[in-house]
């Protein structure tokens, strides 16, 4: 048989072929741009998606409505939680939306630099409890004075401690480090103890975790990893170099397990769980995961820095997708989560934090005082402001973890700034 | 006409029986012993799952990651992979046979150029036709449908189910066939009664072919369904896998993984055989 010459009569059918294919995936138009806010409607039932790690609480608060609001009912989806972006765009785009949608904080502006989300400011000025909202959370859904969604499932970066070993290391349980000299010497004398315990550890190469729970002890040496409108990366700021010379300090002493260097985030809670690891840096959902387990006697307190305390805000934040089509519900439903006695009752009895400071004081934070204790970090906590979130801080081959490595594991400081820069500006560019 | 050698693994002469069971013995336990420690795995507690260093035997057996798989109330979605799953097999095996036998044994113009485009679709990563496939899907009512995805899986397989029953049917003798015609059969009795039990090999690895495809497949059936009801199992496993805060739940992932594999391992211990006489089948011309 010859193939050669079909081959060749074949060329151009598959160029078109491909053309076709290219064109069609490319020519998604971006959303319109709409003007004022305009009253919502649709009071029919509505949907809402949310991502997988989250749907435990969601649950049980659409269990609740849809029992108190039988008329108009929401329907929930679950989405993985790495797909959930392009999910949403896919939807949007086609005009299948879903009337809310919870979404990771840290992915809000890829949301709203796309205009995928509803204008609520006049609904939330309306709102008398405003003042009470985590800051963090409606400062980052916030464009040009705009606000377009609100804090909604909230989670904290805190330093978990095992009480045990600080006992039998000579530390005081009551007094977790509140100070980098502070955690450094507790590592040292925790690590001491012999029989493999290590004082500290940390998923050194998550991406994500350590934007998390790294980015806290920067913020709380008085200084911070960009500039104030997140355009430029300040990597030589003597803030960094504090919170991470400390780090570095643990793992040079072997104060760290030598798995925490490859540690991809697989491992990051079990490593605390299993009782030999001195002190972690976590989100608040360790809480609840590592109080079931009754052998692991732990405190949690604030991610310390030089000069201070400070906490990442993580969690979901929910608002209307454009073009909702039942958004009074979806507002009425956003507003009902937040009242004073959902919050109180439906969102703290999962075990999670309340997005109102004055509902942080409820029967299940005295029952679990672990979670007042984030609760109350909630007034504090900070988000990085920038665009590029995913793409500078959560890409596993993104500047920061790469910078971070470089400085912890690597050791070499001035190379770690030098090539960190080039990343952080070619990332902040394109 | 050939029959297929059996496959069964006889001992080499050469090799004596003490060396070749060690051997094979090893062999096995070294590609088993990852799927045994996936099954110890699973029924170990999360704490003890947490153990460092870890333990060999679970100390305390525990259904408990079933339990949760249980009670996430997966029997809809194990329906529906399900239903997804023998409808592509029917019809990607109908629309391979028919078509495998059309290229084989009739001169048609194009031919060539036809078999090519179907096998360039191979090439195409299916990510990049997303968009595409969905705009296309919605307009004909065919998204959060069974029979859509469905569609979108049979595509996935029949390029590899037309090259496969092409090569089946290429291997039979033509004068097989024409003594069928010799007797009054049209081309239609021959497939069905003469040739269709010859091919049977390739028939069983192109439906094989379809079924891994359907039942593992997970980010079309994530896109093109936004309800919980219609998910299939691969996207309610993903769900269920991650835990709070971006971490992974080991013993869901593990437990998940065994349940969904147990109707992979069954088929494909039924048509192992064929399987691997449909894959060799044709391959050299006799």
């Amino acid at each position: 048989m010859s193939t050669a010459p079909r081959l060749r009569r074949l060329v151009p059918v598959l160029a078109v072929l491909v053309t076709a294919v290219t064109v069609s995936a490319c020519s998604n138009t971006p959303a319109t741009d709409t003007g004022a806010p305009a009253a919502l409607s649709g009071s029919g039932p509505a949907t809402l998606w949310v991502r997988a790690a989250d749907e435990p609480l969601d649950k049980a608060l659409v269990a609740a409505w849809n029992t108190a609001n039988p008329d108009r009912k929401i329907t929930m989806l679950t989405v993985p939680d790495a797909q959930y972006v392009q999910k949403y765009v896919q939807a949007v785009r086609s005009g299948d939306t879903p009337d809310l949608a919870a979404v990771d904080i840290a992915n809000v502006k890829s949301l709203t630099s796309q205009n995928l989300l509803t204008d609520i400011t006049a609904q939330v000025n309306a709102l008398p409890y405003k003042g009470e909202l985590a800051p963090a959370g409606v400062d980052i859904s916030t464009v040009d004075g705009k606000i377009y969604a609100l804090p909604h499932q909230l989670d904290v970066s805190m330093l978990y401690y095992n009480k045990a070993l600080f006992t039998k290391a000579g530390l005081d349980p009551a007094k977790p480090p509140t100070t980098l000299d502070e955690l450094v010497n507790a590592a040292r004398k925790i690590t001491a103890l012999g029989d493999g315990t290590y004082g500290f550890t940390m998923a050194g190469n998550c991406a994500g975790c350590n934007a998390y729970t790294l980015l806290p002890y920067i913020w709380a040496s008085g200084g911070d990893i960009m500039n104030a409108d997140g355009t430029k990366a300040t990597l030589d700021s003597p803030a960094v170099a504090a919170a991470l010379n400390a780090h570095k300090t643990m793992w040079d002493e072997k104060l760290m397990p030598p798995a925490a260097k490859d540690d991809n985030g697989a491992t990051w809670l079990t490593g605390f769980q299993s009782g030999k690891v001195g002190m972690v840096a976590l989100g608040s959902f360790g809480v609840s995961v590592y109080k079931a387990d009754k052998n692991l006697d732990f405190g949690v307190t604030a991610i310390p820095g030089s000069q201070g305390t400070s906490a990442f805000l993580g969690g979901d934040v929910i608002g209307i997708s454009k073009g909702a089509k039942n958004a009074q519900t979806a507002w009425d439903f956003i507003a009902w989560s937040m009242s004073a006695d959902v919050q109180k009752t439906v969102v703290a009895n999962t075990g999670q934090l309340t997005v109102r400071a004055d509902a942080a004081d409820n029967a299940a934070t005295q029952a679990e005082p672990r979670l007042l204790v984030a609760n109350k970090l909630i007034a504090t906590a900070k988000v990085p402001v920038t665009a590029k979130y995913n793409s500078l801080f959560i890409d596993p081959t993104g500047p920061y973890l790469k910078f971070l490595r470089d400085w912890i594991f690597v050791g070499d400081t001035a190379k770690a700034i030098s090539t960190g820069n080039d990343g952080f500006r070619s990332r902040l560019a394109s | 006409m050939t029959t297929p050698t059996p496959r069964r693994l006889r001992r080499p002469d050469w090799l004596p029986a003490a060396a070749f069971w060690t051997v094979f013995g090893l062999l096995a336990l070294l590609f088993v012993a990852p799927l045994g420690w996936l099954l110890l795995a699973s029924v170990k507690t999360s704490a003890e799952f947490a153990q460092t260093p870890p333990t060999l035997l679970p100390s305390s057996p525990s259904l408990e990651n079933y339990r949760r798989l249980l009670d996430a109330g997966l029997a809809r979605n194990v329906l529906n992979s399900a239903l997804v799953t023998l409808g592509t097999v029917v019809a990607a095996s109908v629309v391979s046979v028919l078509a495998g036998y059309g290229f084989a044994r009739f001169r048609f113009r194009f031919r060539g150029v036809l078999f090519l485009i179907v096998l360039s679709t191979l090439m195409i990563p299916f990510q990049s036709i997303v968009p595409s496939l969905y705009v296309i899907l919605d307009d004909l009512n065919l998204t959060n449908s069974l029979a859509g995805l469905v569609l979108v899986y049979t595509v996935f397989a029949i390029p590899f189910g037309i090259f496969t029953m092409r090569a089946a049917f290429a291997a039979v003798p033509a004068a097989v066939e024409e003594a069928a015609i010799v007797d009054g059969a049209g081309p239609f009795a021959t497939l069905r009664r003469v040739l269709l039990p010859i091919v049977a090999p390739g028939v069983a690895t192109v439906a094989l072919y379809a079924f891994f495809t359907a039942w593992n497949e997970f980010l079309a059936a994530l896109i093109f369904t936004t309800r919980q009801e219609q998910y299939t199992l691969p996207v309610v496993l993903a769900n269920l896998q991650s835990g709070a805060g971006g971490t992974l739940n080991w013993g869901v992932l593990e437990t998940g993984a065994v349940v969904s594999a147990v109707p992979c391992v069954v088929i494909f211990l039924i048509l192992q055989r064929y399987y691997v006489a449909g894959l060799t089948g044709g391959a050299v011309k006799e």
